[in-house]
């Protein structure tokens, strides 16, 4: 299950919260080596987190955050447009059916097939929420990897420029906007297997708050 | 615009592409101007061994082809043992520490017009392992180069996979769970002979059921009903 924590949710479900910096901090700063501006040594968190964006978590059984994303609508301040764009080079469009997708990272100790699952759930729960906000592309800075996964399930993918290497990473970033075929509108469900249903909401479902509400981090 | 910008700017055409023919000229397109001529996609069926190969699509000469498999160069080709191994790499890396029956491929891949070539190699996690091989004379690219022309042709091997999953979801037939067992274990590269005595079954028996394999997947050989089988789903990579 993905759960969406909008801003006004984070102090209740701090908890989940407190995990996702930390496995931010594990992915991008301990294992991708990123040179990221602030941080205590133990969270990645950076200015657009208390933005207006919303991150989705995908948790385990036992209340453990496997993955995550942050997406925000690209009329908000984002990290793609507001920092990277100007770093690449780059001129990302932004519109009210254009929602930006950030710092996407999945449990690095987690076997394969794990991964796989988690990675899936949290795409699935991505591809409900923008279709519930009627977002039709989104934007991001992404490595080949992830966008090939894009491609694989349909998506059309454009490169907005020259890809560059931040500091310390070893992997090409390319700027990109992706969008559904407008003539397949399911298709990206349809690849994905229709497990519709991982996105799971607190305004909609309240028991989700007393399961992870406020929970001791792991 | 400089041939890397050319090449980038044609992702969106290559990856809305509605056939595969479509993608594949907007693929020949982008790579024209890094001096690529010849090129072979394909997916590995069986990582382990590498053996197991289906082309996609591949303007490889069918002479050369045919030499190929007639010489079984898969056997000894540096290309093939190098793609279990690597992500993406020039053949000219390769040819120094290569054994003497594999030098002497690379020798005759020259004559042909593959002086040098560019393999790229992809094995996402619950995904198809695939290549693509690139040939030409002068491939000469900085490392943002390779890294645009392994871009492109990744991207290309993951479009049309996905085409194909489109096609071909709704064209086979759905396989018995013995069917899927065989098919499962020649994918794992197991011979007849070794898939009989798995499943307790009589080589004339696994015989039998490979003919209502190929019928259901439409394939016209083995291979063939494994990468079928992988990419409708039937069968797990």
């Amino acid at each position: 299950m993905a759960i969406l924590i909008r801003r006004r949710q984070r102090e209740a479900f701090s908890g989940l919260v407190d995990q996702l910096h930390k496995l931010r901090h594990r992915v991008f700063v301990e294992r991708l080596k990123w040179s990221l501006p602030r941080g205590d040594g133990v969270h990645e968190i950076d200015q657009f987190d208390s933005c207006d964006c919303l991150h989705l978590v995908v948790v385990d059984a036992f209340g453990r955050v496997r993955a995550t994303s942050r997406v925000t609508p690209s009329l908000s301040p984002n990290v793609s447009c507001d920092l990277l764009a100007g770093e690449m080079g780059v001129t990302f469009p932004r519109g009210p059916d254009i929602a930006e997708v950030s710092r996407l990272c999945v449990d690095p100790d987690l076997d394969e097939g794990e991964r796989a699952d988690a990675l899936l759930e949290l795409r699935v729960a991505q591809v409900e929420l923008f279709a519930r906000h009627g977002w039709k592309r989104s934007i991001g800075v992404a490595y080949e990897r992830t966008l090939q996964v894009w491609i694989r399930s349909g998506m059309t993918v454009e490169i907005l420029g020259p890809p560059i290497k931040f500091p310390g990473d070893r992997h090409f970033a390319y700027a990109a906007v992706a969008s559904e075929d407008p003539n397949r509108p399911d298709g990206v469900m349809a690849f994905l297997g229709a497990r519709s249903g991982a996105l799971q909401d607190p305004e909609q479902d309240p028991s989700l708050l007393a399961r992870f509400g406020r929970r001791a981090t792991a | 615009m400089d041939r890397t910008a050319h090449a980038l700017a044609l992702i969106g055409e290559l990856t809305s592409a509605p056939t595969v023919s479509k993608a594949v000229a907007v693929f020949e397109r982008a790579i024209e101007p890094f001096g690529v001529r010849l090129y072979r996609t394909g997916v590995v069926a069986n990582p382990q061994r590498g053996l197991i190969e289906a082309a996609i699509v591949s303007n490889w000469s069918e002479e050369w082809a045919q030499l190929y498999r007639g010489r079984r160069a898969f056997t000894f080709d540096p290309v093939v043992a190098a793609a279990r191994r690597g992500e993406g790499f020039f053949w000219r890396d390769l040819e120094p520490s290569a054994r003497p029956e594999g030098r002497e491929l690379m020798r005759d891949a020259r004559e042909i017009g593959m002086v040098d070539g560019f393999t790229v190699v992809r094995a996402p996690p619950g995904e198809l392992k695939t290549t693509v091989n690139m040939a030409g004379d002068g491939l000469d690219w900085s490392e943002l180069e390779q890294g645009t022309v392994s871009f492109v042709a990744s991207a290309l091997m993951s479009r049309m996979l996905h085409l194909r999953d489109v096609q071909l979801k709704p064209a086979v037939q759905a396989l018995s769970l013995r069917e899927a067992e065989i098919l499962s274990h020649a994918a794992a590269g197991h011979a007849d002979r070794a898939i009989a005595q798995a499943l307790s079954l009589s080589y004339e028996t696994v015989h039998f059921y490979w003919k209502s394999i190929r019928r259901k997947l439409g394939a016209a050989d083995r291979a063939n009903a494994v990468a079928v089988g992988l990419w409708s789903g039937q069968i797990d990579p």
